[in-house]
C-alpha cells in the first residue's frame, strides 16, 4: 500500500511529461544518413566485405535486409553492429554479380525510426538515372541487336530452304539431296541463334552486362518474357523444318512437315517485337506473319539458286531458276506490300522518317531493300533470259548478282534488328496520346483521383493533387529494372515544367524502405529515370516530389503492383 | 521535497527534454501559436546544413496575408529582401498596404553543420479563424545540397507525414 501511494507522485510526473512531449511532438529529431560506403549508386569491381552507414546522431538497428540480383535475400553472416552512429553490415564472402539493395531501419537516440535504401552494383553500375544506366547496357545492347540478326537471318534462311525444296524443286530431284546437308547446318545455327537471342534478351531486360548471361536469372527473365515464347516458337518450326528434310523423300508428310516449319517461324516473329504489337494486331500480326514468309522464301533460296546455277545443266538450271523467278514475284509482291502497311502503322507520320532513330534505320533498310529489289529485276529480265542463251558465263554473273543480293539481305537484316531495339514513332505518339487523355479526363472535382489504366505494359495511374494532374507510368512494373515516367500538367492542361522531379519507391510489405531516385527531365512535363530496380513483386508505394517553383512542391502517392 | 517527487521531477525534465533537442532537426518556429491579427516575432531556428554541410543561405517565403514584415539583420550575414504586391489590401494601423516584402533571404554566411542559429523577423499575422495554420515555406542552402522545408500538409494528414515539412505558426483567437 505504502509503495503505492510513493509511486503516485511518480506516475504523475511521467504523465505530465508525456503530455508536455505530445504538445511539443511535432519537433521530433531525425537522425540523417551522412556517408555510405560502398556510397549509393557505386559500381564496384568486386564485392564489398560490409557496408557501413554513418548517421548524424547514434542509432541503433531494427531491421536490415540485403536483396541482391533478381531480389533473393542475402543472408547475413552476423546481425549489424551499430556503433558511434555508424551501422556496419557484414556481407557474406562470394556475393553475385549484378545489382545489391540494403534496406535499413534505425532507431535514432530520441526513439524516431529512420528508414531508407542504399543500392550498389557488384561488376555493374546499379542502374543510377538515365545517361549511366544507358552507358551500362550498351555493349548487352548491341550484342543483342547482333543476337537478333543472327536469329531472324538463320531462321529465316532455315526455313526458306524447306520452302524453295517444296516449292521451286517440287519432289525428289539430285540437287535437292545436294542441298540438305547445309540446310540441316543451318537448321542447327538458326536453332543455337534463337536461344542465344533469349539470354541476350533478358540480360537487355534485366539491364545485366554481357557477363550476366553466365547467370540463371538473366536466362529465366528471357524466357519468361515474349522472347521466349517467339524462340520456343521458332524452335517448334526448326524441328518441324529438320524433320521435314529427313522425310522429304518419302511424299506428303515431308512438305507438310517443311511449310509447318516456315509457318511456325512466321509466327514467332509475331510473338515478339514492335511490329507485330502495333494496333490494330488483327492486322498487324497476320501482316508479319505474311512479311516473314515472303522473306524466307526470298532470301532462302539464294543459296540453294547459287547451289543449283552452280552444279545443274544449263537446261535444268534454266528451268529451276524459271520455276523460282515466277514464285518470287509474288511472294516479293506480297512482303513488300505487308512491309508498307506495317511502316505506316509504326512510323505515323512521314515526319518520323527523319525526325526520329526509327525512322533513320527504318529509311537504312529501304535503301538496302531497293537495292535488293533492282537486283531482282536485273536477275529476273537480264540475266534469266541470257541464261537460256550464253550457258555456264551468264550463270557465273547471276551467281555473283545473287551473292551480292545476299550481301544485301543482309544488310536488310542487320536495319531489321536495329528496328527491334528502338522504339518505334507509334510508341511515342501514344505516350502523346495518353497525355492528351490525361488533358481530358478532369479530375479536380476532387483533390486526389486515381484511376489505373490496366495495360499490357506496365502500370499508369493518374493522381492529381490541388487540380495538377499526375501521370505515374511504370513499364513494365515486373521485378527487375523498370522505367518511371510522370507526365504532369497544369491545372488548365499545359505541361508543368518543375525545377526537380524526384521519387520514392518502397515495399512496406516485404520491408523495403524507401529507394530514392532522381527523375531526369524527357520531355515537356515528363519526367522519368530508366532502370529503377524494383527488387521483388507486390504492391509498392510511388511517391513522386515535383519542385513546382522554389518554395512549392507537389507531392503525388500512388501504388503500383509489380508482378 | 521528498525523494518521489524529486524523481517525478527529473522525469518530467528528461522527457520534455527530449523534443527540444529533437526540434534541432527540422528547420521550424520557435513560437507555434500566436493570436490572429497580432504582431508575431518569427524565429526561424536551424539545427543542422545539408549533407554535413554548412549551411549559406536561408530563404523564407511571406505567405498572403503575413504584412508588415522586418527581417532582423544578422551580422556576418547580407540580408535582402524581395518586394511585391498583394492579392489585397490590408489594414495596418490606419494604413491601407497594397505591398510589402513576400521573401527575405539571408545570405553569404555559415553555419557550420555542427553548431545552430537563430534568423528573426517580426510580421502581422493574418486576421483568420483561429486553428488556421500560417506557413512560411523555407529554402535553406548549403555548401553541398539543399532543404526545401515547403511541404504544406495536405488536407488530414500532419507534419509527421512529410520529410521536410514547412515551418508553420497555427493562429489563435484574438484576445
Amino acid at each position: 500500500m505504502r509503495r503505492h501511494l510513493m509511486g503516485w507522485p511518480l506516475i504523475k510526473g511521467w504523465l505530465a511529461a508525456l503530455l508536455l512531449m505530445l504538445a511539443v511532438s511535432s519537433a521530433w529529431a531525425h537522425a540523417v544518413l551522412v556517408e555510405a560506403v560502398p556510397p549509393d549508386g557505386a559500381r564496384l569491381d568486386r564485392p564489398p566485405a560490409e557496408v557501413s552507414l554513418r548517421f548524424n546522431e547514434p542509432v541503433s538497428p531494427v531491421s536490415v535486409r540485403v536483396l541482391g540480383p533478381g531480389g533473393a535475400e542475402v543472408a547475413l553472416p552476423s546481425p549489424p553492429k551499430a556503433e558511434d552512429g555508424t551501422l556496419r553490415v557484414a556481407l557474406p564472402a562470394g556475393l553475385a554479380a549484378g545489382t545489391h539493395v540494403v534496406s535499413f531501419r534505425v532507431v535514432s537516440a530520441d526513439g524516431h525510426p529512420v528508414a531508407g535504401s542504399i543500392l550498389f552494383g557488384i561488376g555493374a553500375a546499379p542502374d543510377r538515372g538515365v545517361v549511366q544506366a544507358e552507358e551500362a547496357r550498351q555493349s548487352t545492347l548491341l550484342a543483342a541487336a547482333a543476337a537478333r540478326w543472327l536469329h531472324y537471318g538463320s531462321l529465316l534462311v532455315a526455313v526458306g530452304g524447306g520452302l524453295f525444296l517444296i516449292m521451286v524443286l517440287d519432289g525428289w530431284s539430285p540437287v535437292g539431296r545436294r542441298l540438305k546437308p547445309g540446310l540441316c547446318l543451318g537448321v542447327g545455327v538458326a536453332a543455337l541463334a534463337a536461344v542465344l537471342n533469349v539470354g541476350l534478351a533478358g540480360a537487355v531486360l534485366e539491364g545485366a552486362p554481357l557477363t550476366g548471361l553466365a547467370a540463371a536469372a538473366v536466362w529465366k527473365t528471357g524466357a519468361a518474357s515474349s522472347t521466349g515464347a517467339s524462340a520456343a516458337l521458332a524452335l517448334l518450326g526448326l524441328v518441324a523444318t529438320a524433320l521435314g528434310l529427313a522425310l522429304e523423300e518419302r511424299g506428303r508428310a515431308g512438305s507438310a512437315l517443311l511449310l509447318a516449319g516456315a509457318v511456325g517461324a512466321a509466327l514467332a516473329l509475331t510473338a515478339t517485337g514492335h511490329a507485330a504489337t502495333a494496333e490494330p494486331r488483327w492486322l498487324s500480326v497476320p501482316l508479319v506473319a505474311l512479311h516473314a514468309l515472303g522473306v524466307a522464301f526470298w532470301i532462302g533460296s539464294f543459296w540453294p539458286l547459287a547451289v543449283v546455277l552452280r552444279t545443274e545443266a544449263a537446261t535444268e538450271a534454266v528451268r529451276i531458276v524459271r520455276r523460282f523467278s515466277g514464285l518470287a514475284m509474288g511472294a516479293v509482291a506480297v512482303l513488300v506490300l505487308a512491309g508498307a502497311v506495317l511502316s505506316v502503322l509504326q512510323l505515323v507520320e512521314p515526319r518520323a522518317i527523319v525526325d526520329t532513330a526509327y525512322g533513320q534505320l527504318w529509311l537504312g533498310k529501304m535503301v538496302c531493300v531497293l537495292a535488293m529489289l533492282v537486283l531482282a529485276a536485273v536477275n529476273r529480265l537480264r540475266l534469266t533470259p541470257d541464261l537460256a542463251i550464253a550457258g555456264p558465263a551468264a550463270a557465273a554473273r547471276l551467281r555473283g548478282s545473287l551473292f551480292t543480293e545476299m550481301v544485301a539481305a543482309a544488310l536488310v537484316l542487320l536495319f531489321t534488328a536495329g528496328l527491334g531495339t528502338t522504339p518505334p514513332p507509334r510508341a511515342l505518339a501514344e505516350s502523346d496520346v495518353a497525355e492528351s487523355d490525361v488533358a481530358k479526363s478532369d479530375v479536380a472535382k476532387s483533390d486526389v483521383a486515381k484511376s489505373d489504366v490496366a495495360t499490357s505494359a506496365g502500370f499508369s495511374a493518374v493522381v492529381t493533387v490541388r487540380g495538377r494532374p499526375a501521370l505515374i507510368t511504370v513499364t513494365p512494373a515486373r521485378p527487375g529494372p523498370n522505367r518511371l515516367a510522370v507526365q504532369i500538367e497544369q491545372a488548365d492542361g499545359t505541361p508543368l515544367n518543375a525545377q526537380e522531379v524526384s521519387a520514392e519507391l518502397a515495399l512496406p510489405s516485404a520491408g523495403i524502405e524507401p529507394i530514392g531516385r532522381v527523375l531526369a527531365k524527357a520531355g515537356p512535363g515528363l519526367y522519368a529515370a530508366d532502370g529503377v530496380e524494383l527488387p521483388l513483386a507486390g504492391d509498392w508505394t510511388v511517391r513522386v516530389d515535383a519542385l513546382v517553383s522554389d518554395f512549392e512542391k507537389a507531392l503525388y502517392r500512388t501504388e503500383v503492383t509489380v508482378r | 521535497m521528498s525523494r518521489t517527487t524529486r524523481g517525478a521531477l527529473m522525469a518530467a525534465v528528461v522527457l520534455s527534454c527530449l523534443p527540444v533537442a529533437g526540434t534541432l532537426a527540422h528547420t521550424t518556429l520557435e513560437a507555434k501559436q500566436a493570436p490572429a491579427g497580432s504582431l508575431y516575432k518569427a524565429v526561424l531556428r536551424v539545427g543542422h546544413g545539408c549533407e554535413g554541410t554548412a549551411t549559406t543561405t536561408l530563404r523564407v517565403q511571406i505567405p498572403e496575408g503575413v504584412v508588415a514584415v522586418k527581417p532582423m539583420p544578422k551580422a556576418g550575414w547580407t540580408l535582402t529582401t524581395k518586394e511585391g504586391q498583394y492579392a489585397q489590401a490590408y489594414d495596418y494601423y490606419d494604413e491601407k498596404l497594397t505591398k510589402g516584402v513576400t521573401e527575405i533571404s539571408w545570405s553569404g554566411g555559415k553555419l557550420a553543420d555542427a553548431h545552430y542559429d537563430e534568423f528573426v523577423f517580426r510580421a502581422k499575422l493574418p486576421e483568420k479563424p483561429a486553428g488556421t495554420v500560417v506557413y512560411f515555406p523555407v529554402v535553406q542552402e548549403c555548401e553541398k545540397g539543399v532543404h526545401r522545408w515547403i511541404e504544406i500538409p495536405e488536407a488530414g494528414k500532419t507534419d509527421h507525414d512529410y520529410k521536410e515539412p514547412a515551418p508553420g505558426v497555427t493562429l489563435t483567437a484574438k484576445p
